[in-house]
């Protein structure tokens, strides 16, 4: 049966990991791949990827293999606070952990774990003052002080809430 | 250190920011997030303008109207020169000097009533500029004349009348401004997703409000007030075709005429998903009374929507408020999009004179289906319903409607267990006499997350099946006859050995009759996680029970500490101690809220019995809230 193939995949290190064909088809990256290159037992390099983050993310898709595919323009409305229990300890990882997960979800095509990482840092932005974001996520201000004194002027409707 | 996120990935996270506050945070954050989530931020800014949350909008006119013309002078500054030529040879000043970016590209939602908002805000802040304009004799100099002369007839000088010069002389320049930023926007904007003119705030989140500084919805003879013809042939201006070509959502609730909206938009606009309209209103400005007129135009109202449903390639959810004329016609354009259907919501509307709603069963994807404050649900009208099968049906929703329980039941049986939310209003026996409906819902819905209904005393005993079986259940609102009492002591007993792991939010709106023991076993044996917790009309809740709340629910030692919420409409005055104990667990983001009934009323007719010209109302819901804690 189809569903029970194994599909091998290598992280940028080199690790590899053997995964169900369906875990695997939660990337739309690699459900094309597989579909264009048939039957075949090579590894599929993924040089964008470590070995821990793409233990994060084949974790994900063993744990949603079940899921529908959600259709996007079904719920146009985000909504980023209805995240499940699981999905939300899921993301309880240090920044740069989760970063690399979106990076990756963007790389293979994941479009749930996409959402979902890209609302956790939603979450973490939420309420936020520039500077306060800035300091969260490490940001440097690339603004020359006329400039950011511009930005604010066009966009003054903004403010004097 | 975390790795760099390139602008499309960013573009993925701000599409999950909808508040004004955080979009404008991360515009001044650095170049690559200015220029990413400048088009999230200028998507919708005139929502974000008028849109408050309801507990903190402390906003006045005077800072409304300043953002608003602040506003309009960042889009006038989008102008060409010609056209900012044309405005200056009207008196209007505009900065020459060309914005960071053309912010008139980016607008996706725009509802016709704020736009219109907006101008007037903008023009009244420019009320005294052009006072000024008067003095400097930049203005036309044969009204000015005109003006002067008629003064000299006056012995005296009349503030009205230079008042009613300046309004005249704004209206002719509104008309240029709106014309030129209406066509601004259609020629910029690549797509608008949303047009609307959204009187009933259906298109807003539960906790966005309408800003309290607006001008109220209705001028004094409770009429609506009108956006104003040039703001409706939108669709006529320059750049509309590929404009609206994409629109995907249509809101129009206002109680004046879209015909014209409707006509044009039948021309361009084939791509619309969801249209939510207000099929009436009265021309003679009225409300309620209707002219014989006022039904054919409606009629053909009726007609130019239905044709522009026709013309959609696939419409998925439709809403439709207060509709007496045309039904008929506007019901059969619907069919043909009975394939595509998704959700159907009919509100404030009464079915008597409509024909059967038998295209509703060939609606096979349906997913939600909602009947809010209608009358006349008869079993000829819902008939085509039963033994209809619909697999994707996840919602019912029957909000102040009653309908026949056999067609409901029939509903719920073909729901292939899909059934998420479901509202059974105030259903009607017309077969026999008890019904099993609860038993049905609780054998038919394993899956249900929101169960909200009206439950009499003899059906009571049948919730138990529904706990039992509807293990997911996370919101339960019961409604019942505030008398006589029903006693549910037994209810909560039984429901002390059924774990709810899943509950968060009950509501018992009926009156019911409960000891705090009962209580407590209930609580302490199914220990539902609940963060919201209502009892309505209650004789019989006193401190003991407050006492059982606060051990079960807000005891931090036993990390149970869930309630954020806790509503009390009740008899019997509480301790305030304890309901202060109860606001501390409860914490800032939390609310607590104590009303008194019955013994409140007796106070205000004690009190009235020594000032009798004094009427008073609303004797039935005379309560007056005592507590009301919110978040600091």
């Amino acid at each position: 049966m189809a569903e029970l193939k194994k599909v091998k995949l290598t992280s940028s290190e080199g690790t590899e990991f053997i995964v169900d064909r369906k875990v695997a088809e939660k990337s739309v990256l690699l459900k094309n791949m597989l579909e264009d290159v048939g039957e075949s037992d090579m590894a599929i390099p993924l040089p964008n990827v470590t070995g821990p983050i793409l233990n994060k993310v084949i974790d994900y898709c063993t744990h949603h293999r079940d899921d529908p595919f959600v259709n996007q323009e079904d719920d146009s409305k985000k909504v980023s606070d209805d995240i499940d229990d699981w999905d939300a300890e899921f993301c309880k990882v240090d920044q740069g952990t989760l970063f690399e997960l979106i990076l990756s979800a963007n790389y293979l095509d994941i479009k749930p774990l996409l959402d979902l990482t890209c609302k956790t840092v939603a979450n973490m932005i939420k309420g936020k003052t520039p500077d306060e974001i800035r300091k969260t996520f490490n940001i440097i201000n690339d603004f020359t002080p006329e400039e950011e004194e511009h930005v604010r002027k066009e966009n003054e409707w903004c403010e004097e809430r | 250190m975390a790795p760099f996120l390139p602008a499309d990935v960013l573009c993925q996270i701000f599409q999950n920011l909808s508040d004004q506050k955080s979009l404008y945070s991360c515009l001044l954050v650095n170049r690559l997030w200015c220029a990413t989530s400048v088009e999230y931020l200028w998507s919708k800014p005139f929502r974000f303008i008028y849109t408050c949350n309801f507990l903190s909008c402390t906003c006045h006119k005077e800072s409304r109207i300043s953002r608003s013309s602040k506003l309009i002078e960042i889009y006038l500054s989008c102008l060409t020169e010609k056209e900012k030529i044309l405005l200056l040879e009207n008196g209007i000043k505009l900065p020459f000097e060309s914005p960071l970016f053309d912010y008139a590209a980016f607008i996706r939602y725009l509802d016709l009533d704020e736009f219109y908002i907006a101008i007037r805000d903008w023009m009244e802040s420019n009320l005294l500029s052009l006072t000024n304009g008067l003095i400097d004799h930049s203005y036309d100099s044969k009204q000015l004349m005109d003006f002067g002369k008629s003064l000299k007839k006056q012995k005296k000088f009349k503030l009205s009348k230079v008042v009613r010069y300046i309004t005249k002389s704004l209206g002719n320049r509104r008309k240029i401004d709106d014309k030129i930023l209406c066509r601004l926007l259609m020629r910029r904007s690549s797509t608008i997703k949303q047009l609307s003119i959204d009187r009933t705030y259906s298109t807003r989140d539960l906790d966005e409000f309408r800003c309290s500084s607006l001008p109220p919805l209705l001028d004094r003879f409770q009429n609506t007030r009108p956006v104003p013809d040039q703001y409706i042939m939108l669709p006529t201006y320059p750049g509309a075709i590929s404009c609206l070509s994409s629109l995907s959502e249509l809101i129009c609730t206002t109680r004046q005429s879209k015909r014209k909206l409707f006509d044009l938009l039948s021309d361009f606009s084939f791509k619309i998903h969801k249209i939510s309209v207000m099929m009436d209103y009265s021309s003679n400005n009225w409300h309620g009374t209707r002219l014989r007129k006022d039904e054919s135009d409606l009629e053909d109202e009726a007609k130019s929507l239905a044709n522009l449903i026709r013309v959609q390639q696939s419409l998925q959810h439709f809403e439709i408020y207060c509709c007496e004329n045309g039904s008929n016609i506007i019901m059969a354009a619907l069919k043909t999009h009975s394939k595509n259907l998704k959700s159907l919501s009919f509100i404030d509307v009464r079915f008597w004179g409509w024909d059967p709603l038998d295209f509703i069963s060939d609606c096979q994807d349906l997913k939600k289906l909602i009947f809010k404050s209608c009358s006349g649900l008869t079993n000829d009208l819902l008939d085509s319903l039963i033994d209809s099968e619909f697999p994707q049906l996840t919602t019912i929703e029957l909000e102040n409607t009653s309908a026949p329980v056999h067609i409901l039941e029939s509903l719920i049986k073909h729901g292939n267990n899909n059934i998420l939310t479901l509202n059974l209003g105030q259903y009607k026996n017309t077969l026999n006499n008890s019904s099993n409906i609860i038993e049905t819902v609780a054998n038919h819905c394993p899956n249900l997350i929101s169960f909200k209904s009206f439950i009499e005393s003899d059906e009571v005993p049948q919730l138990v099946s529904l706990f039992t079986l509807c293990t997911n259940l996370q919101s339960v609102t019961i409604n019942g006859p505030r008398s006589p009492e029903i006693d549910v002591n037994h209810l909560f007993l039984e429901l002390s050995s059924q774990e709810l792991p899943n509950l968060r939010d009950l509501a018992i709106l009926g009156s019911w009759s409960f000891r705090s023991n009962s209580l407590n076993q209930f609580l302490s044996g199914s220990k539902p996680p609940l963060k919201s917790l209502q009892i309505q009309n209650s004789r019989c809740f006193t401190d003991s029970h407050l006492e059982v709340i606060l051990k079960n629910l807000c005891s931090e030692a036993s990390s149970k500490c869930t309630l954020k919420d806790l509503r009390l409409h009740i008899t019997s005055q509480l301790n305030e101690e304890l309901i202060d104990k109860v606001r501390e667990c409860v914490k800032e983001d939390g609310l607590v809220q104590v009303d008194y009934w019955e013994s409140v009323i007796r106070v205000r007719i004690s009190r009235l019995s020594s000032l009798p010209k004094i009427t008073w109302r609303n004797n039935n819901s005379g309560s007056k809230s005592k507590y009301r804690v919110c978040g600091t």
